[in-house]
């Protein structure tokens, strides 16, 4: 199964692509267990229900679609599981296992049971741990990892290229010096 | 395309073989095929057919295999020295390079050999740029006292490069400048708004600069003939190293094998790997080329009256290398011992980049795969000349807005990172230094009989590098970039030279040069073999010294030139 075809058929399991996130906007507080309707390749479903908590996160559904309505879980799967090396592999696992850890020992709860400014509180810490100044970013670290594929996965995705930013297959024309409002968001592709 | 379907088992004598469908190659079949020849051509890779064989050229970004990177391991077993470039190895275009287990070579020092092994070689992802030389170039070598000096002029190119740029279709501008002559253009490309505003401020504050749209192969204006062909016009999806299926670049695939193969004269034959040029001792001519059938591993001869050697310039040397015999113990037509030495490329992954302000309401649209043009302005004259360095260069860069890919490495995730995502970013203008790499007898290639391919063939070991020269030339690549984009206002501006790599430009040249003594020099003023006159090398071997442009647009006016030479000479039953 391609990464597509994975996206569109979330999106018929889902019936429409918002419902899910959309209802958990609504029920920010009172969630359900987490639960994912994908089958994994390399994450476990519990896993897999904690990377979707937390590229929900890093890109929000807004009145755009966001990285789980883009297939960003998905995508990061098949990274997993054809893409990277043991070593990253292994720091992204880790890196899953801490901020469930990290959940658990602030607020008693699974990551993805907790509210989303309890999550945003837990994300805000690894993302300054990750980029702040003087950080050595040449040594692998889980949050670094999770953003890129979050944004790579995003931007390169149907939902991400097209109902986001702006995205033409065959522009037939070159156009130097245009007002921005003429295109009004940032093209998917350079 | 005429694939092989058994004609050359009862008869495998042509008028005219060519070795290789590259760039030059595709030249040399549509000029030999046009000109009436029976031409045979021999492809070492697998058949390319233009369109229904480029596999990715429509895929969106959503449909590329892991967003198109590719995995490291994949990259360590297949592709180290083809990853080198940085761009080479994606899901989009892998599948046009050549795995380097498959294909070793030996490095004495680094070089990067880039190389592509199929029907079309590098010009389905050739960059595009097409300049012509101009009479600094080709009397350079002379005035310098280095090397030898090329047996042409400008004036005997000046027709070809006519010749070539209207059938191919080059965009550009001319600009009347001495050092970059003008040339056939369709209409040259936009500039950007940051780019205009360049070109405009450092116009005003340099006397001696030019910015210039790229000169491109791309149809802005398709004529008739082109669009006979089936060619049409760029669409700027800047997709083009996937294959064009709009044939709106100039391809071997995509123009001149389709042209060649029009006149009914002409006969591919791909998976032919050659192994070397049959010599009779008695007519001291070339007879034939025997091949390895990549797919039957059988040996087998083909025959001519005339042998073009297009396999690129160090597979063309190998090749003579490889046909060593007693009358050449060295390697075929090598009484000069030039053969495989001379090993240039262009230096570049020098230069400068900034940020421009003042345009934050301006966006494009397209994707142009093209950028702007500084032409060369050091040693064009007495009042540019340097101290350090002789010969000069040209930058080619461009102006662009940021994209997504920038929040990658900030701090920031959530609905205000989203928010970023969605709007381009600064624009940056950078440019990138092109220079020229003189030629030196001890920058060589040899046969390396120890180390041998899969299909147990001699492979090559390169000894190559970039000495005082062009050293000197890289420290003023970048300081002269830096001061010309502060000069026109651009902030934060940063100079680089990364690591750059014989090979890496892609450009290889030099390795049977053309001259006008025998004793120093391969071939002569129509890239003929001093000593086997029924043999020419029409691609990058032939180059006597490197000039600072893009070389492959002078290739395809040699072969031209050449190939009109040849068949003349034929008819005169001087061949």
């Amino acid at each position: 199964m391609n990464r597509r075809e994975a996206i569109k058929r979330t999106s018929i399991l889902l019936g429409g692509t918002l419902s899910a996130s959309a209802m958990m906007g609504v029920l920010n507080g009172c969630k359900a267990e987490p639960s994912i309707t994908w089958a994994p390749e390399y994450f476990t479903t519990d896993e897999g229900g904690l990377v979707e908590a937390i590229v929900g996160r890093i890109i929000p559904l807004t009145d755009t679609p966001g990285a789980i309505e883009a297939g960003v879980p998905q995508f990061i799967d098949t990274m997993m599981a054809g893409f990277y090396q043991e070593k990253e592999k292994n720091t992204f696992r880790e890196g899953l296992k801490k901020v469930e850890e990290d959940a658990k020992a602030a607020h008693g709860k699974p990551f993805a049971k907790l509210s989303e400014e309890e999550q945003d509180a837990l994300l805000t810490k690894l993302d300054q741990a990750a980029f702040a100044d003087g950080v050595d970013r040449g040594t692998p670290d889980f949050f670094r990892m999770a953003k890129e594929l979050t944004v790579l996965g995003f931007c390169t995705s149907e939902a991400g290229a097209t109902e986001f930013l702006k995205y033409e297959p065959v522009p037939g024309d070159y156009k130097g010096c245009i007002p921005y409002s003429e295109v009004g968001a940032a093209w998917a592709t350079s | 395309m005429s694939n092989i379907n058994g004609k050359w088992q009862q008869d495998n004598t042509y008028d005219a073989i060519v070795i290789g469908s590259g760039i030059s190659g595709g030249w040399a079949a549509k000029e030999l095929s046009e000109k009436g020849l029976k031409t045979l051509v021999l492809e070492r890779g697998r058949m390319v057919k233009h369109v229904t064989d480029y596999p990715t050229m429509n895929f969106n970004p959503w449909d590329l295999k892991y967003a198109d990177r590719v995995p490291q391991d994949e990259i360590d077993k297949h592709y180290p020295k083809q990853n080198r470039t940085g761009y080479t190895v994606r899901q989009g275009w892998k599948h046009w390079f050549v795995k380097d287990d498959e294909h070793p070579y030996t490095e004495v020092k680094r070089f990067d050999w880039i190389r592509g092994y199929h029907v079309g070689g590098r010009s389905i992802v050739w960059g595009r740029q097409s300049y012509r030389w101009s009479d600094l170039d080709f009397e350079a070598n002379l005035k310098d006292g280095i090397a030898v000096d090329w047996p042409i002029r400008y004036k005997d190119i000046a027709p070809w490069y006519d010749y070539v740029e209207e059938w191919i279709g080059v965009s550009g501008s001319n600009e009347g400048l001495p050092q970059l002559p003008d040339g056939k253009f369709q209409p040259p490309m936009e500039m950007n708004c940051v780019e205009t505003d360049l070109k405009g401020k450092v116009e005003s504050k340099f006397a001696d600069r030019k910015i210039t749209m790229g000169r491109t192969a791309h149809l802005t204006e398709p004529t008739e003939q082109q669009k006979k062909l089936g060619r049409g016009k760029c669409q700027f999806r800047n997709l083009c190293m996937r294959g064009c299926p709009y044939g709106a670049y100039f391809s071997s695939n995509g123009a001149s094998l389709i042209a060649a193969e029009q006149t009914g004269n002409m006969t591919l034959r791909p998976n032919s790997i050659v192994h070397s040029i049959i010599y009779d001792k008695e007519k001291d001519k070339a007879t034939g080329v025997k091949i390895l059938d990549a797919e039957s591993k059988q040996e087998m001869e083909f025959y001519a009256k005339i042998i073009f050697v297009n396999a690129s310039a160090l597979n063309s040397a190998w090749i003579l290398m490889n046909s060593a015999n007693e009358r050449f113990p060295t390697g075929l037509g090598n009484s000069s011992d030039q053969l495989g030495r001379n090993v240039m490329d262009h230096h570049f992954q020098v230069g400068a980049s900034g940020n421009a302000e003042g345009f934050e309401d301006r966006y494009y649209s397209g994707r142009r795969a093209n950028g702007i043009y500084i032409p060369r302005y050091r040693n064009v004259d007495a009042k540019s000349r340097q101290k350090d360095f002789i010969r000069g260069y040209g930058y080619q860069g461009g102006a662009s807005r940021e994209g997504w890919s920038r929040l990658i490495a900030e701090m920031n995730f959530g609905k205000g990172m989203k928010e970023q995502l969605h709007e381009p970013g600064r624009w940056t203008m950078g440019i990138n230094g092109f220079g020229e790499f003189l030629p030196y007898e001890d920058n060589r290639i040899t046969l390396n009989k120890d180390v041998l391919d899969m299909y147990g063939m001699p492979t090559l070991t390169m000894d190559v590098e970039i000495k005082e020269n062009e050293l000197n030339m890289r420290k003023d690549m970048q300081a002269s970039a830096i001061e010309m984009l502060e000069a026109a206002g651009i902030k934060d501006v940063k100079g680089y030279d990364r690591n750059y790599g014989p090979g890496l430009g892609i450009h290889e040249m030099g390795t049977a040069r053309m001259g006008r003594d025998p004793k120093t020099s391969v071939l002569n003023s129509w890239n003929q073999m001093h000593d086997v006159k029924n043999v020419f090398i029409t691609d990058g071997a032939c180059m006597t010294s490197a000039a600072c442009v893009n070389p492959s647009l002078t290739y395809m006016a040699l072969t031209a030139r050449a190939a009109d030479y040849a068949v003349s000479e034929l008819k005169k039953g001087n061949l």
